[in-house]
């Protein structure tokens, strides 16, 4: 069943937040190991030729292109559906392009979804992910529940996320609307996804990852000009990591407008400190962080619509205006 | 004194296996040109005592620490020690015994034997041997490293951990730099000896294989450790006498009363507690030593990856305090920047060499990177760097597997 036609603003004007955040992961990619001076390899050529031992000379042929494709095609869903409502625009009626746009989306996004899962693969096969530096002689069930919780499956769910998201808010071919359920699994998977970034994150903080320490320090130097002791930046981190969690399990449990709005905040402010910690060179490492803050704008976008379009409808009905953020989603009555 | 042994138990020794041993070095010698260690692969069975390693860290004119293996258990391990010229043999027992940690559950139950020699004479042979209940290692040698201004050379290398074929290899051709070379008191390893820090049976090749260091008259070459980016895990502290929750693995050692070498761990926070410890140090040693060098794993400037956090960490130290040569690994090249100061080429600059061959497949170095273009220097191959300390010059030669010096890089005291 589609939705409301009222509801076909929010999902167009969440799936342009997609788009951009598509966009900026693509070309941070790109710019980290593309176009840099430390122009880098992904964890896909480590693979390749560490662990698989392929030709040097292949591998980095396969990891440029993986690279090149992944950006074209990021890209490309966003040219596309520029020129789409430009024509849309002029002509006042959808354009091919528009109204097939699920058509010609589908087989986009998958290069960004491929290219993510293929990054997280390669680096969880070889153990660059960060574990914590617990001794357990013998592994336990919560311990390898927990080792997977940090690998950049985990780490990196929004990203993987992202373009499955962007997808499902895609009308279905000849349709102009999403689909109830589409938009409600489009809500559920960056909800989820952006909490899962965030549980990632926070169990390396609570484990003391030393590269989350070194930002901490370098953002209380650079930042502050106070030389923090290393204990108190470790305390800082535990305490990051635990609120990481809270949130993670909050915005999963309800629609709280503050949380959402807390971690695209935070999001951002944690992808920029690694400008922070290794200077302006490192910008991209904001941009191919985007759906780290952009999934957490959608759900609060998402949450703070619903909010009003309760208060408005219970307004219209004579109720109290003063509604719970945990009210039931309109959208529902669909 | 030393008998030449191959994989023979030590305590089978007859005419059968005599006849055995020969015809096993005349095929290595016939088949690859150069006599295999006479000391590699002991059998780890029973408490024979295997996988040994001489360690150094702080003060090694005075101090190491003698590793073993043994398959079993047993109850009573301990080190004879005698010092050359001397009748009097020193019972030394274990001060660390236990399971290396198998945390990939491979079913390996091996253990490990840490014996601290304490008091020891400075530049002075001594003679061990490793005991466990009834069985006994051969008897080695050791010399201390001097504590008189004389010269000294040391090896460095990193990454070790991929090709198993390559990395004995390698190891044979540090045996064969140390018999040769009169001034090599040890070999520093950049880190990175296996791939995975969490598999035992890694371990256990690669302390194998580290016996083919040890020269055809039984001198142990002592080993320098640096932690790896792929040495996670407490077997580490368990293979180099690290207390077994550190993570932090990083000290300074005496190569001599005018050679101060730095090792640094990239595995953990660059800056904090072990930047205090990198300040505190380089401004203690800079007046005190003609040479200051640093050893760490991952690249401040790198060849082919990008920089770790040595780079906003470390370097304005090793700036502030003109250290002599710096040693990375990580990137499986050959490579040695230029003099580098604030972020460009001076004269006056730190000069930064390794990236790691010791049995790891090699890359193509980015030799477009302003700071190896010309007359930085970078190429492929497996390698070690033999750094040699006089009283008027520093100088790095690159020797790959062959022998064959492939970059010579000197310097004068600063």
């Amino acid at each position: 069943m589609e939705a409301p036609a009222q509801f076909a603003s929010l999902a167009s004007g969440l799936a342009w937040v997609l788009r951009l955040a598509l966009l900026l992961q693509v070309c941070g990619a790109a710019v980290k190991y593309l176009f840099t001076q430390y122009e880098v390899e992904t964890p896909l050529f480590g693979l390749l030729a560490f662990e698989w031992l392929w030709p040097e000379q292949r591998v980095q042929r396969i990891d440029d292109a993986a690279v090149w494709l992944n950006l074209a095609c990021g890209v490309a869903v966003v040219v596309l559906a520029l020129a789409a409502v430009a024509w849309s625009g002029a002509t006042g009626r959808a354009s091919f392009v528009q109204r097939w746009t699920f058509v010609w989306q589908a087989p986009l996004l998958l290069a960004p979804l491929l290219f993510e899962l293929a990054l997280a693969t390669a680096s969880t096969i070889r153990l660059e992910n960060f574990q914590p530096p617990r001794y357990i002689s013998a592994g336990t069930m919560f311990e390898s529940i927990e080792a997977w919780l940090m690998t950049d499956f985990v780490s990196h769910a929004g990203r993987i996320a992202l373009p499955v998201a962007l997808l499902l808010l895609t009308p279905l071919p000849g349709r102009m609307q999403i689909t109830a359920g589409a938009f409600h699994a489009a809500m559920w998977l960056v909800r989820i996804a952006a909490a899962l970034t965030f549980v990632a994150h926070g169990l390396k903080a609570v484990y003391l990852n030393f590269i989350f320490v070194d930002y901490i320090l370098a953002a209380s130097q650079t930042l502050l000009g106070y030389d923090m002791a290393q204990s108190t930046a470790e305390t800082v981190l535990r305490i990051i990591g635990y609120v990481d969690l809270l949130v993670a399990i909050l915005l999963v449990a309800g629609r709280f407008r503050s949380v959402a709005v807390y971690m695209a905040a935070w999001g951002l402010i944690t992808a920029a400190s690694r400008v922070v910690y290794g200077g302006g060179g490192q910008y991209f490492e904001v941009l191919i962080r985007a759906a780290n803050y952009g999934l957490p704008l959608v759900a609060a976008i998402y949450f703070f619509w619903i909010h009003k379009h309760v208060s408005s409808f219970r307004s219209n009905e004579g109720e109290n205006d003063n509604v719970q953020e945990t009210d039931e989603d309109p959208t529902d009555k669909s | 004194m030393f008998k030449r042994q191959t994989k023979t138990p030590r305590t089978n020794r007859n005419a059968g296996w005599s006849v055995a041993t020969l015809l096993a070095a005349w095929l290595a010698v016939a088949f690859t040109g150069n006599p295999a260690s006479a000391w590699a692969d002991a059998k780890l069975e029973g408490t024979n005592p295997a996988q040994w390693r001489l360690i150094w860290k702080e003060n090694p004119a005075q101090e190491a620490t003698l590793g073993w293996s043994t398959k079993e258990e047993g109850e009573k391990h301990w080190v004879t020690l005698q010092q050359e010229g001397h009748d009097e043999v020193v019972e030394i027992p274990a001060a660390r015994n236990g399971r290396y940690a198998d945390r990939h559950n491979e079913g390996l139950s091996v253990h490990y034997h840490l014996a601290r020699l304490e008091d020891l004479q400075p530049a002075t042979k001594y003679h061990v041997q490793m005991h466990s209940d009834g069985e006994s290692s051969p008897k080695f040698h050791f010399v201390t490293a001097p504590d008189e201004d004389v010269p000294v050379q040391l090896i460095y290398g990193g990454d070790s951990r991929t090709d198993l074929k390559m990395r004995r290899v390698v190891n044979e051709r540090m045996r064969r730099i140390f018999e040769e070379s009169p001034h090599v008191i040890a070999f520093a390893h950049g880190g990175d000896y296996i791939v995975d820090g969490y598999k035992l049976s890694q371990w256990l090749e690669w302390m194998s294989a580290h016996e083919l260091t040890t020269t055809e008259a039984g001198r142990l070459l002592p080993i320098l450790p640096a932690r790896g980016n792929h040495d996670r895990g407490e077997a580490i502290n368990q293979v180099f006498d690290f207390p077994d929750e550190d993570r932090d693995n990083w000290y300074a050692t005496d190569l001599g009363p005018q050679v101060r070498w730095i090792t640094l761990n990239t595995e953990t926070s660059a800056g904090g507690r072990q930047a205090e410890f990198l300040e505190t140090e380089l401004k203690k040693a800079r007046p005190d030593y003609r040479w200051l060098l640093v050893q760490y794993h991952r690249p401040a400037w790198p060849a082919v990856k990008g920089p770790s956090s040595a780079l906003g960490a470390w370097v304005p130290l090793f700036e502030q305090y003109n250290v002599d040569l710096v040693c990375e690994s990580d990137g499986h090249v050959i490579k040695r920047t230029v003099p580098i100061r604030n972020g460009k080429v001076d004269e006056t600059g730190v000069v930064y060499v390794g990236e790691g061959g010791l049995g790891v497949p090699q890359r193509s170095p980015k030799s477009d990177r302003w700071f190896l273009r010309p007359p930085g220097f970078t190429s492929v191959g497996h390698h070690v760097q033999v750094i040699s300390f006089d009283r008027d010059r520093l100088r790095c030669q690159t020797v790959d597997v062959d022998g064959k010096i492939v970059d010579d890089y000197a310097r004068e005291p600063r």
